[in-house]
């Protein structure tokens, strides 16, 4: 792919750039104004940055704690090496109780492995519950943006797809009518899944609970409402104890919304009388990430969406440009981490104004690193990216086997 | 090699130079002369929620039928005299608590920065959820003044499920307007005693 191409379709309605960029800087003073009423923002940064270094730093002591305390709580825990591990296991889970209908919560992780699809080609419904998520399943798109999937969409284009495939009168974009029509339709989805799955935002090591945000509570009526749960997390995602977590939950929502917190916050720590809880532990190209010293403190990231909300790139850009899973700043370190020569445009798709690094919450060197992604790139400075870099490319990844 | 070892030593190769937890000064945070309960009304109503403030408890019934004229499938775990609750039992399917309307139940703790509550182990983990109205009845003096203090309290609970809730549940996934009532209560009143 390649960034300043996939950018032309969103370009050719000037009046889209505009009003996306409108929305999403709407999303960032809020942020501002949420941050400024907490005494002390700057030190709740660096608290939340300082934990998360000291945790990746032990990452193997505190997943190895987390996974024995879950399992003391009753809960089941797997491990897969990547993204096609992961599918095969939370298959294997449903299959074994003949489940055949699911409801999902928001999960990153599950999009980056493309879950969605696989359970699907096995025969097994899944719905997405969060609106913003459902709306772009039916639409047969992607999540444009990590905590507001369907930013990209205007109201009048939700409407007619609500129409074609929920029946709803036509409301001119009624966003009241509409969500009231969404609520009804996914209650039934709730109340006829046979087993939910959710992502996970935090894991305690000291007790074994994960913890999921959410502000529609999808979520929890869907876990609630089924026998099975199934959570899914990358190996990052585990922190040492509930009073750290304290650091992260007051972080989490004002950055990503403004709000000082979501709506729920749910721990899970024992599965409910005659229920099953499994949680899958992912790596898919963590551990990659973790062993470039450059790089690693990508993995502080709480997936809160602020890096993009202020992105002067991403705002006009929208989402879909960046043609991966995690859009925007922190998406464009993280990708060519997967695939240099695939995402090699991306880390041009900044202007380096430092804005991202300015917001984050954890205080990771967004703009540095994509620097340094652009000194790996263009290794003697051949701009614009052209065969000759790419084969440049191809040359440092055989010259450095273990990147 | 099973992918658990896998994972770990790859991790392990990673070598990541050791640094000790933060130690964190939790006082920077405290915010002096402040009033926890008018603070924790504000946020409460910030976030959408509704706040009543009630001399004794007793006066909840009066509330309820103010308020909720309508109600029908009401349960609480606070007890009622006048109103017909339907009596909750833990073994109760969830899916036949679709119709409920109204749920009235404890929380323990309440958190000012944030207006919201804490809810542990309740008796069906739906019932916060699935009910179309949610109140929620708090001793004044259970207010904190942050994540921090509260977490320092519930990290020496033992319980399996625990959940915050700060107003009713909302979405601004359509245009980034604001609607109260995704898919969890479409209302959220705090009720202090
Ligand atoms: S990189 Fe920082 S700002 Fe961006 S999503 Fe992650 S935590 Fe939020």
């Amino acid at each position: 792919m390649n960034h300043a191409q996939t950018t032309k379709a969103f370009f050719k309605d000037p009046q889209r750039v505009g009003w996306h960029d409108n929305a999403l800087w709407y999303v960032r003073s809020k942020r501002d104004k949420a941050a400024n009423q907490v005494k002390d923002w700057e030190y709740l940064k660096d608290a939340g940055a300082a934990i998360k270094q000291h945790t990746l730093a032990h990452l193997d002591k505190y997943l190895q704690n987390f996974e024995d305390n879950a399992q003391q709580n009753g809960v089941h825990v797997h491990w897969a090496t990547d993204a096609q591990e992961h599918n095969q296991i939370v298959h294997r889970i449903l299959a074994q109780k003949g489940v055949t209908r699911i409801v999902k919560s928001k999960s990153m992780l599950t999009e980056e492995c493309g879950l969605n699809p696989y359970l699907e080609s096995n025969g097994i419904e899944v719905i997405d519950t969060d609106l913003g998520e459902r709306i772009v399943q039916l639409a047969k798109e992607s999540p444009s943006h990590i905590v507001m999937p369907a930013i990209h969409k205007k109201k009048e284009e939700i409407d007619t797809l609500f129409q074609e495939h929920l029946h709803t009168a036509p409301c001119g974009g009624d966003p009241l009518y509409l969500t009231r029509e969404a609520r009804k339709h996914l209650r039934e989805k709730f109340l006829n899944a046979e087993a939910a799955i959710t992502g996970v935002n935090f894991a305690i090591a000291d007790n074994g609970a994960i913890v999921v945000c959410t502000n529609e509570g999808n979520a929890d009526m869907g876990v609630q409402l089924t026998d099975l749960h199934i959570a899914c997390m990358g190996i990052e995602k585990v922190i040492p104890s509930m009073e750290d977590l304290g650091v992260f939950i007051r972080l989490l929502a004002r950055s990503a919304t403004g709000q000082p917190i979501t709506t729920y916050t749910s721990h899970f720590i024992r599965p409910k009388p005659n229920a099953t809880m499994h949680i899958v532990i992912v790596d898919n190209g963590r551990t990659r990430q973790m062993a470039r010293s450059d790089f690693k403190n990508s993995l502080h990231c709480i997936r809160c969406g602020a890096c993009m909300n202020t992105c002067p790139i991403y705002r006009r850009s929208g989402g879909h440009s960046y043609d991966a899973t995690i859009p925007g700043p922190i998406g464009s370190i993280l990708s060519p981490g997967i695939d240099l020569k695939k995402y090699s445009s991306l880390p041009f798709a900044s202007t380096l104004c430092g804005s991202c690094t300015e917001v984050c919450p954890v205080r990771i060197n967004i703009h540095d690193q994509l620097y340094k992604w652009r000194q790996i790139i263009s290794v003697d400075g051949n701009f614009p990216i052209g065969k000759k870099v790419s084969m440049k490319i191809t040359g440092y990844i055989l010259a450095r086997p273990r990147l | 090699m099973n992918s658990r070892q896998h994972i770990f030593d790859a991790i392990r190769r990673a070598q990541l130079t050791p640094i000790d937890h933060p130690s964190i000064d939790y006082s920077k945070w405290t915010v002096e002369g402040q009033s926890l309960l008018m603070d924790f009304q504000s946020m409460v109503e910030n976030v959408g929620g509704l706040y009543s403030h009630l001399g004794q408890i007793s006066e909840l019934e009066l509330l309820i039928k103010t308020h909720y004229p309508a109600a029908v499938n009401i349960i609480s775990t606070v007890s009622l005299n006048n109103i017909n609750a339907i009596p909750m039992d833990p073994s109760t399917d969830p899916h036949l608590l679709a119709d409920v309307e109204l749920i009235v139940m404890e929380a323990s703790l309440g958190i000012a920065e944030n207006g919201s509550v804490w809810l542990q182990d309740p008796l069906i983990r739906v019932l916060p959820f699935i009910t179309q109205h949610l109140i929620v009845v708090l001793q004044g003096s259970r207010v904190v003044a942050n994540m921090n203090d509260a977490y320092s309290i519930i990290s020496t609970e033992d319980f399996g499920y625990g959940v915050f809730v700060s107003g009713p549940s909302k979405t601004a996934d359509i245009e980034q307007s604001l609607v109260i009532g995704a898919h969890g209560a479409l209302s959220t009143r705090i009720v202090i005693t």
